[in-house]
């Protein structure tokens, strides 16, 4: 595990600090300078990059398949049926 | 000259059917809903902009009717300080993913979810944390998009989708069946232990690399 180095002007991330801003890294939810500190650290840290790797090809695969959700075409009719019944009470 | 409020209804439908089919923990509740919304909606159109977005306004409806549906329904008691999920690792797919398979898990693991499995996995989320996860992962939107939606603090909405990623991995790990013994045995034997023995080797090599590339932004930035 690594860990965070400060020297002068160096501020490199380590794995914990990388590891608590994962999910906000990947929803893009994150200051642009910290976004850049976990960049560098993902270009340094394989363990931390293949991680990260994986949690955004789950958010993309999560919302592909969530999203491919059909409408059957009874749903139409009965939309309108409950608009017809309520124009008419 | 306004379009009629059926015209608009019926081109979002389908969209607001999967927003409901998600909300909803199986089809005759999505379809309660949408009927639902859809008489709020038309009963309120008087006061909905017609330069602004129909389709905005509606989910808005759609998830009002389902928060007050749920409320009533079940009196949920707030979950925000349960922590029944804080035992369950962060990366928890990954993770479980990586010991049963080893080389890529993203390639093993993610094609095996379903969009049932997803569903299944939703509908078992505690309804303040589905609404989260269903306005993120499918409407895309923002965490301060949803916050306003929610009516509900910026780290409020932050913490449900860290909570829900957790719990909804969690629940997808148990849901597609990914027992060991879903690798076949002669291929999990071989490559198991040259998974270890990868590992081994590539931690050597990845303390080394990562010696070289600290001292190389170290000294690279010293010298410029």
């Amino acid at each position: 595990m690594m860990k965070r180095i400060k020297i002068g002007p160096l501020d490199l991330y380590g794995c914990q600090e990388a590891h608590d801003l994962q999910d906000d890294y990947i929803d893009g939810e994150i200051e642009p300078l910290e976004a850049k500190k976990v960049r560098t650290h993902l270009k340094i840290c394989r363990l931390c990059a293949n991680k990260f790797r994986f949690e955004e090809l789950f958010l993309r695969e999560f919302r592909t398949k969530m999203g491919a959700t059909e409408m059957p075409q009874y749903v139409e009719q009965g939309v309108i049926d409950a608009l017809n019944e309520e124009k008419n009470s | 000259m306004p379009i009629d409020f059926e015209s608009q209804l019926q081109s979002i439908l389908p969209v607001a059917y999967r927003m409901a089919r998600n909300l909803a923990s199986c089809p005759e509740d999505a379809e309660d809903l949408l009927q639902d919304a859809s008489i709020q909606a038309f009963r309120r159109y008087e006061t909905f902009e017609h330069n602004s977005n129909f389709r905005a306004w509606f989910m808005k409806i759609l998830l009002r009717v389902h928060l007050n549906r749920v409320r009533d329904k079940a009196r949920h008691p707030s979950i925000e300080n349960r922590d029944f999920e804080d035992e369950i690792e962060q990366n928890y797919l990954y993770h479980r993913a990586k010991e049963t398979y080893g080389g890529d898990p993203a390639k093993m693991m993610l094609s095996r979810i379903t969009s049932e499995d997803i569903r299944l996995a939703l509908a078992k989320l505690p309804i303040e944390f589905r609404t989260c996860a269903v306005l993120y992962f499918l409407e895309e939107m923002s965490y301060e998009a949803i916050a306003q939606t929610l009516d509900c603090p910026l780290n409020t909405v932050r913490s449900r989708l860290h909570r829900s990623r957790k719990l909804l991995q969690k629940e997808l790990w148990e849901l597609s069946g990914n027992a060991p013994e879903a690798t076949p045995k002669s291929e999990a034997a071989a490559t198991k232990p040259e998974a270890k023995r990868k590992t081994k080797w590539m931690a050597k090599f990845e303390a080394i690399t990562l010696n070289f590339s600290l001292a190389h932004l170290r000294f690279g930035g010293h010298l410029a």
